[in-house]
């Protein structure tokens, strides 16, 4: 099983936080899943080839023509919280 | 009677004879989803469907899909028309533009009914893990309709709408159509732009048309597929009438059935039902042979590496900063980008981009990823040597059909293994149909029909063939 340490450092890299009466239950559900996965730790391969997408394209390049695209109002419609031409967030300089 | 259990040529032919108008079954569509109460949506679009329903009146009867009711999963964008993906984090988000198919929806002049519940962000196999409520089957309340696009399969198996769509990324199409007695179609990576649709995992990800019948599963990917610029993975195949090879002759079909899609791991009585139509099709000339394609068995653990890394990458967005849910207690930027997602996300989804996060990060992604993507190569390469003798690939969609709600909700690893036969095929980037062929507990069973790069048509061929056969009455009794 792993140690609360190891889910709290999973956590931390997925940008989330875990509660303490949640601990047990992703202790096991993590370590369950991480033993299944583990399994293709064990797969005996030959080939060096990898496969990253199904996708045939190669080298797919847009025309450097300028089109119109979304305006700022719009694209900030959904933010919460804006002023002008920006979105506000905490400081995130010392 | 209701205009929209009629077969789609004649309520066609209707429309044109102004027998009927768009309005009459925008009108029937919404009294349906009153009468069944299946959570089968998550936002309706009653106002805008009128309004696009009375306009249509003056427009020419230009195509067969011309006011036919739709529902789109609530992972595909609609501009101005709420979409959550079924997750807290977007419960009030509006998107700014329509994903490539919702065009091409609107080109057709379908209407849109609303937005189908889901599996938080396409994450699961049963409908639960949705913010909102339960997705209900129509063909029993106590058994999930499956997932994740459960409310796109409840609600054409309801006949609320002829069709919908869904996404499927590990078998989110095939196998809740699958449950709910439906035709279930992811097309070949490619085939249909995924501009638009919210990502799990981008080299998985499809949409994909789910409908009561062969022949109009057909129709709505000829309208949704082609190439689009604004999806780098869009193909620029040619896209074929997908109904022209249906009705077409069987015989001299070469098809293979993976040993492995017919071992115990399937329950016994979905093997028998799959033997019978292998008889079937071996009694109108088609060759049918066993054979094995490679590293079936590490599917699961194939899926986790490569879904959950590529979803941990996507889900990355959802901070709280530029859309979506924003939590207004946080000290600094990580906690805001914390606490957001912690309270935003639902425990499936939390669990499933901390596994594809930790798998990346350091020397694990040397070690599980790289790893992974040589043993998918290999899946592929298999395939692609079986589909060069044979035409098609046959076996069972689903281990078993649909079990009870609620049930092994602790279990993580239940909705993966829940798509066991259905993941390969996404990992491969090949297309798969699920058509019914039986029932168990008065339970629908469905096939999968697995084709060659860009062979939907064939598959059709095939599915429709069987159809034809069976004959079966794949009507949910009355759902009220």
């Amino acid at each position: 099983m792993i140690s609360e340490e190891q889910v709290n450092h999973i956590a931390d890299l997925a940008k989330l936080k875990v509660e303490e009466n949640e601990m047990k239950k992703y202790q096991q559900q993590l370590t369950d899943i991480l033993t299944e996965i583990d399994k293709i730790l064990n797969v005996e391969i030959q080939t060096t080839e990898i496969m990253i997408s199904p996708s045939f394209n190669q080298n797919v390049y847009s025309e450097d023509n300028p089109e119109n695209h979304i305006s700022k109002e719009e694209a900030f419609k959904n933010a919460k919280r804006v002023k002008g031409d920006y979105i506000i967030v905490p400081k995130v300089i010392e | 009677m209701r205009y929209l259990d009629l077969d789609i040529k004649t309520i066609n032919e209707k429309l044109k004879a102004k027998e009927i108008k768009p309005i009459d079954l925008v009108n029937e569509a919404f009294e349906r989803i009153e009468k069944t109460n299946l959570n089968c949506f998550i936002t309706l679009n009653k106002e805008n469907a009128i309004k696009k329903a009375l306009d249509l009146e003056n427009k020419e009867v230009d195509n067969l899909l011309f006011g036919l009711p739709i529902a789109i999963k609530d992972n595909i964008l609609t501009k101005n028309l709420k979409t959550t993906a079924a997750s807290h984090i977007l419960d009030d988000f509006i998107p700014i533009y329509d994903a490539t198919v919702i065009k091409k929806i609107n080109e057709k002049n379908m209407i849109i009914i609303g937005k189908t519940n889901m599996d938080e962000f396409a994450m699961g196999s049963t409908g639960e893990t949705s913010y909102f409520k339960n997705t209900l089957n129509p063909w029993n309340k106590e058994v999930i309709p499956g997932g994740s696009s459960s409310g796109s399969a409840s609600c054409v198996a309801a006949r609320i709408t002829p069709f919908s769509l869904g996404t499927d990324t590990g078998g989110s199409i095939r196998q809740p159509a699958s449950f709910c007695g439906l035709v279930g179609l992811k097309p070949t990576y490619g085939r249909v732009s995924r501009y638009g649709v919210i990502a799990f995992a981008s080299s998985l990800d499809q949409v994909g048309p789910i409908t009561r019948n062969v022949y109009e599963n057909a129709l709505l990917l000829n309208a949704i597929s082609g190439y689009d610029k604004n999806d780098l993975t869009s193909s620029k195949e040619v896209v074929p009438d997908f109904t022209a090879l249906i009705g077409k002759n069987i015989k001299d079909l070469k098809i293979a059935v993976p040993n492995y899609y017919m071992s115990e791991v399937i329950d016994s009585e979905i093997r028998q039902n799959v033997s019978k139509i292998i008889t079937l099709l071996k009694e109108n000339g088609c060759t049918v042979d066993y054979i094995d394609i490679d590293y079936l068995e590490y599917a699961i653990p194939l899926y986790q590496v490569i879904a959950l890394g590529e979803a941990s990458s996507n889900l990355a967005r959802y901070d709280g900063v530029r859309y979506g849910l924003k939590i207004d207690n946080y000290q600094n930027i990580d906690d805001l980008y914390k606490n957001t997602r912690t309270e935003g996300f639902g425990s499936e989804v939390k669990r499933r981009i901390m596994i594809g996060s930790y798998i990346l990060s350091g020397e694990n992604a040397q070690n599980y990823y790289y790893k992974a993507l040589k043993v998918r190569k290999a899946m592929t390469d298999s395939f692609k040597d079986v589909l060069e003798k044979y035409d098609l690939i046959i076996g069972p969609t689903n281990t078993d059909v649909a079990y009870k709600l609620g049930t092994k909700q602790d279990d993580a690893l239940k909705s993966f293994y829940d798509d066991l036969l259905t993941i390969p095929v996404n990992m491969a980037g090949l297309p798969a149909l699920s058509l019914p062929i039986g029932f168990k507990n008065n339970l629908p069973i469905g096939m999968h029909i697995i084709g060659n790069y860009f062979e939907e048509d064939k598959i059709y061929q095939l599915a429709s063939f069987i159809e034809k056969k069976l004959n079966l009455n794949t009507e949910p009794k009355e759902v009220e």
